[in-house]
C-alpha cells in the first residue's frame, strides 16, 4: 500500500513540494511519511528502487530520500544511475543507512547528503529545507 | 813345562784331600750309623758346623725332623751297596736354616769292596730354586696382569701369587691424591691373617715425611730392600716403640719395597714381608719385585687407558642418545600434521619445510626442491610490516611474539596464519618458525563479526521507525501544548538513544576486534568539534560545562570517531558526577600533538580500577549498580584514540573527581 502507484503519478508533477522517500522497510516509510506531511510535504513512498525508471518530466520530485540497503539492490547503484540521466541528473538525493561507514562512498556516487539511521528528525528536517522550502 | 806338570803327578792322599777340601760341594762321609767322619769347607760353608765340631756326631743334627725317615731308607740302601743319584732335598744349617740342596750319596768301601760308610756330595740350590720360582710366579703374575681390566682385582691377584711364591704378605699402595694413598690389595700366606695385615697396616699408616718406606718410595720412585730387619735395626725405627712390638709380633724379617711407575712417576708401591729367615730378600728378589712392579704399572696403565676409553666412549654414546632423542623429538614435531614448520634464513632461503607448511601454501615436495617456492612473494605486502618486527624481535631476543599474517598460496589465495620463531642461529639469521593456520577461527570471527553487523543492522531498522515516531508524537503533543505529555515522549526519546549508542557500540567493538575500525581522515578543529560537543550534551543535563582553550588546533584524524571519544568522556563525567557540578574540559598543545581533558568533581575511581577501565567490557565494579552499562565506551574510545597513535589517560582520586585526557599528533600519518 506504501509502494509507488503509477497510477498517482498524475497526482505528483502538480507539487512543487512533493517528496519520494524509498526504504525497504514499510515502517520506516510510513514513520517518514507521517512526519514529512505532518510538516506540509506531500510524500510518496516506494520499497524498491524499480519506480526509479518511470521517472521522467512529468512526475519528478523535489527531493528523494534512498535507503543504501535496499533488498536486492543497492541504493547507491540507483543514486549513480539517477545522475547519468538527463531528467533526474538534478534531483537531490538524501541517502540514508544504518551503516554510517557508508556516508563517504554514498556522497561519492551522487548524493547530495547523507545520514546515518537511526537520526534526530530535525537533521532530516534541516536537510530537506535545504532543498525544498517549507508550505508555508 | 808340560814334562813339569806330568811329573807331579803323584796320587798322594794329599792330593785327593786338596781336591776335597776345594770342592765347591759339600762333601762329607758318615759311617753307615750316621756318624759323620769328614766334613770339607764347602761343608762348613753350606752348614755352619766347623769340621771339628760335627765330626763324630749323628748325620741328623742337619736333617729336618720330618726327613730322617728319608735319611735312613738311604743309609739301607747304600748298605746294600746302592748309589743315590743326585736328588733334591732339604737340610737345617745351625743357624736353623732350612738349606735347599741337592745332593748325591755313594757308598765307601774297604780294601775287601765292604761297605763301610757313605759319602755325600750336596750344593745349595736354594738360588736356583728360588730363581726358578720366582720365574715361575713371574709368569704367572704376567698371565693375571694380563687377563683383566679390572685392575684393583688383578692387582689382588697379584699380592695373593707374591705370597704363594715369594712372600709371607705383599700390600699394594696407590695414590690416590698428592700424599694420599689407598691400600687396594693385602694377602697374607695364611688367609685367616689378612685381615690382621689390614689392621697393622692401620697402624702404620703411609707417611711422606719419613725416610722410609712406602711413603718414600713413591716419592723417590726408588726400591727400598732391608734384606734382613735385626732388633738393632728395629731400634733405630723412626716410629714408636708399640710399633717395634707389633714388628716383631708379625715376625718380619725381611722386607722390600718396589714402586710402580707408571710413565715416569711412581704412583704406588708394592710391599713384600717375609717373616721368614729361610727366605730373606736379595738383590735378586728386588729386581724380580721391580720386574713385577712393571709388570703391574702396564697393567694399571692400560686399564686406566681402557676405562678413560670407555668413558669417553660412554660419554659420547650418551651424547649420542641425547642427541638421537632430541632429533627424534624434533623430528616428530617437525611432522606434526597441525603445525607447519619452516627453518630457513631470514628474507634469504627456505631450508627445511614440513609438508603441512607445504600444504598449507599449496606448493608441493616438487616445488619446494626444485626452488620453485617464490620466497618474496610468499607474504602479501600488507604483512611485511609484521614479518620486519618480527625479525628485529628475533635478533633481539632470540625469539618473536606471535603475530598473525596471510600467505599467499600458490593458486593465488590467501591463507591466514599465526606465526611463532624463534632464532636457532643467529650468525647466519638461521630461524625455525611454527606455522598454525587460522582459517577456521578467522572464519568463525568473521561469522561473528558479520552477525554482529547483522544483528546492529537489524536493531537499528525499528530504533528508526521508533525514533521517527516518537519524535512526531512529540512534535504533535507540542502543537497542542501538551507539555506534560510531551515531556514524557522525550524521555522515551532519551531512553532511545541511549539504546542507540549501546547498538553502535557493540558495533564498533566488533568492528575493533576485527581490525576494520577504518577512520575517516580529514583536517579539522579539535577547538570547534569540542565546543559542538559540548553544546550537543549542555541542553540534556544539569551540569555547568566550562571550555578552557587558548589556541586553536587543527588535527588531521577522523573527526567523527575523535568527537565519539569527547562525548564519551562528558557523558561519564555527566553519568558519574552530582548535578550542578562543574564539568572542566580543556584543550591545550604544542607544534605536535594537542590534548583533550574532561575533568569531574564526583565520585572518582579507585586506584586499583584506574589502569582496567580501558580495557574491553571493563566497568567499574561490577557488583556495583552506581555504574550501569556494558563497559564497551571507555574500551573504544580507548582504541579510536590507539589507532591515531595517541594516548588516552585518566587521574583520578576515590571521591574528588576524575580527569579523563587524550592526547593525538596533529598530523596523524
Amino acid at each position: 500500500m506504501y509502494s509507488y502507484n503509477l497510477s498517482n503519478s498524475n497526482l505528483m508533477h502538480s507539487m512543487s513540494n512533493n517528496i519520494l522517500v524509498v526504504d525497504d522497510d514499510p515502517d520506516i516509510l510510513e514513520a517518514i511519511k507521517l512526519l514529512l506531511e505532518d510538516q506540509g510535504y506531500s510524500v510518496e513512498t516506494a520499497q524498491n528502487g524499480n519506480i526509479l525508471q518511470f521517472l521522467d518530466e512529468t512526475n519528478l520530485p523535489s527531493v528523494i530520500i534512498l535507503d543504501v540497503l535496499l533488498s536486492g539492490m543497492d541504493g547507491r547503484e540507483i543514486a549513480e544511475k539517477l545522475r547519468q540521466k538527463r531528467e533526474t541528473h538534478a534531483i537531490p538525493i538524501v541517502m540514508i543507512s544504518a551503516n554510517p561507514g557508508a556516508a563517504e562512498d554514498c556522497v561519492k556516487r551522487g548524493a547530495n547528503a547523507f545520514l546515518a539511521k537511526p537520526f534526530e528528525i530535525d537533521d532530516l528536517l534541516n536537510v530537506i529545507h535545504k532543498y525544498v522550502p517549507e508550505r508555508p | 813345562m808340560k814334562k813339569n806338570q806330568e811329573q807331579s803327578y803323584e796320587f798322594t792322599p794329599a792330593y785327593f784331600e786338596s781336591i776335597i777340601q776345594n770342592s765347591t760341594d759339600a762333601i762329607l762321609s758318615k759311617t753307615l750309623d750316621g756318624t759323620i767322619t769328614s766334613w770339607n769347607k764347602a761343608a762348613e760353608e753350606l752348614y755352619g758346623y766347623k769340621a771339628a765340631e760335627i765330626i763324630g756326631n749323628k748325620i741328623y743334627k742337619i736333617i729336618p725332623k720330618d726327613r730322617i725317615k728319608e735319611v735312613k731308607v738311604i743309609l739301607k740302601k747304600i748298605k746294600a751297596g746302592q748309589r743315590i743319584a743326585r736328588y733334591q732335598t732339604v737340610r737345617v744349617a745351625k743357624d736353623g736354616r732350612h738349606l735347599q740342596i741337592s745332593v748325591a750319596i755313594s757308598p765307601i768301601l774297604n780294601s775287601e769292596g765292604t761297605v763301610i760308610g757313605a759319602s755325600a756330595f750336596a750344593r745349595d740350590i736354594t738360588f736356583e730354586l728360588s730363581l726358578l720360582r720366582q720365574q715361575e710366579f713371574m709368569s704367572h703374575a704376567s698371565i693375571v696382569l694380563n687377563s683383566s681390566l679390572n685392575y684393583t682385582e688383578t692387582l689382588q691377584s697379584v699380592a695373593d701369587l707374591a705370597t704363594e711364591y715369594i712372600a709371607d704378605w705383599c700390600a699394594i699402595d696407590l695414590l690416590t691424591a698428592p700424599k694420599e694413598v689407598e691400600l687396594v690389595a693385602v694377602a697374607h700366606k695364611d688367609p685367616k691373617k689378612v685381615l690382621w695385615a689390614r689392621q697393622i697396616r692401620q697402624s702404620f699408616p703411609v707417611k711422606f715425611d719419613i725416610p722410609t718406606g712406602v711413603g718414600h718410595v713413591i716419592t723417590t720412585g726408588k726400591s727400598e730392600l732391608y734384606h734382613h730387619i735385626t732388633d738393632e735395626m728395629l731400634k733405630q725405627e723412626p716410629r714408636n716403640i708399640k710399633n717395634i712390638k707389633i714388628i716383631k709380633e708379625i715376625g718380619m724379617q725381611s722386607v722390600m719395597i718396589v714402586p710402580i711407575i707408571i710413565r715416569k712417576k711412581a704412583k704406588g708401591a708394592i710391599t713384600f714381608v717375609s717373616s721368614s729367615p729361610d727366605n730373606l730378600f736379595t738383590e735378586l728378589t728386588l729386581s724380580f719385585a721391580e720386574d713385577l712392579a712393571r709388570l703391574a704399572a702396564q697393567s694399571i696403565d692400560n686399564a686406566t687407558l681402557y676405562k678413560q676409553i670407555k668413558e669417553e666412549l660412554e660419554e659420547r654414546e650418551k651424547v649420542q642418545s641425547a642427541l638421537r632423542e632430541s632429533q627424534n623429538k624434533y623430528q616428530k614435531l617437525f611432522d606434526s600434521s597441525i603445525i607447519g614448520v619452516v627453518v630457513g634464513k631470514a628474507n634469504k632461503s627456505i631450508d627445511e619445510v614440513n609438508n603441512t607448511f607445504l600444504h598449507m601454501i599449496g606448493y608441493t615436495r616438487q616445488d619446494f626442491e626444485k626452488g620453485n617456492i617464490p620466497i618474496h612473494e610468499l607474504t602479501p605486502d600488507k604483512w611485511l610490516d609484521g614479518n620486519a618486527k618480527a625479525l628485529e624481535e628475533l635478533r633481539h631476543f632470540g625469539e618473536s611474539s606471535t603475530w598473525e599474517k596471510e600467505y599467499k598460496r600458490k593458486d593465488g589465495t590467501l591463507i591466514p596464519v599465526l606465526m611463532g620463531s624463534t632464532m636457532i642461529d643467529a650468525r647466519t639469521d638461521t630461524i625455525l618458525t611454527f606455522v598454525l593456520d587460522i582459517s577456521e577461527r578467522k572464519e568463525f570471527e568473521q561469522r561473528k563479526d558479520d552477525f554482529i553487523s547483522v544483528a546492529s543492522h537489524e536493531l537499528k531498522t525499528p530504533i528508526t521507525s521508533m525514533k521517527v515516531f516518537t519524535q512526531l508524537l512529540a512534535k504533535r503533543f507540542a502543537k497542542q501544548e501538551d507539555e506534560q505529555t510531551g515531556a514524557l515522549i522525550k524521555k522515551l526519546d532519551t531512553q532511545l538513544n541511549k539504546l542507540i549508542i549501546l547498538i553502535s557500540d557493540l558495533l564498533d567493538v566488533s568492528r575493533i576486534h576485527a581490525g576494520k575500525l577504518e577512520l575517516r581522515l580529514e583536517d579539522f578543529s579539535i577547538n570547534e568539534l569540542v565546543k559542538e560537543t559540548v553544546e550537543g550534551l549542555e541542553e540534556t543535563t544539569q551540569h555547568t560545562m566550562r571550555i578552557e582553550d587558548d589556541k586553536n588546533f587543527i588535527v588531521h584524524g577522523d573527526r567523527e570517531r575523535i568527537g565519539q571519544v569527547i562525548t564519551n568522556f562528558l557523558t561519564n563525567a555527566i553519568k558519574y558526577s552530582p548535578p550542578h557540578k562543574d564539568i572542566k574540559v580543556t584543550v591545550a598543545g604544542n607544534k605536535k600533538e594537542v590534548s583533550v581533558g574532561v575533568q569531574d568533581f564526583g565520585m572518582g575511581i579507585n586506584a586499583k580500577e584506574k589502569d582496567k577501565i580501558f580495557e574491553r567490557f571493563y566497568q567499574a565494579s561490577a557488583s556495583n549498580s552506581t555504574f550501569p552499562g556494558l563497559g564497551m565506551g571507555l574500551y573504544i574510545c580507548s582504541e579510536i584514540i590507539q589507532r591515531h597513535r595517541g594516548t588516552i589517560v585518566v587521574e583520578s582520586q576515590k571521591g574528588k573527581g576524575s580527569h579523563f585526557i587524550f592526547t593525538i599528533p596533529l598530523h596523524y600519518s
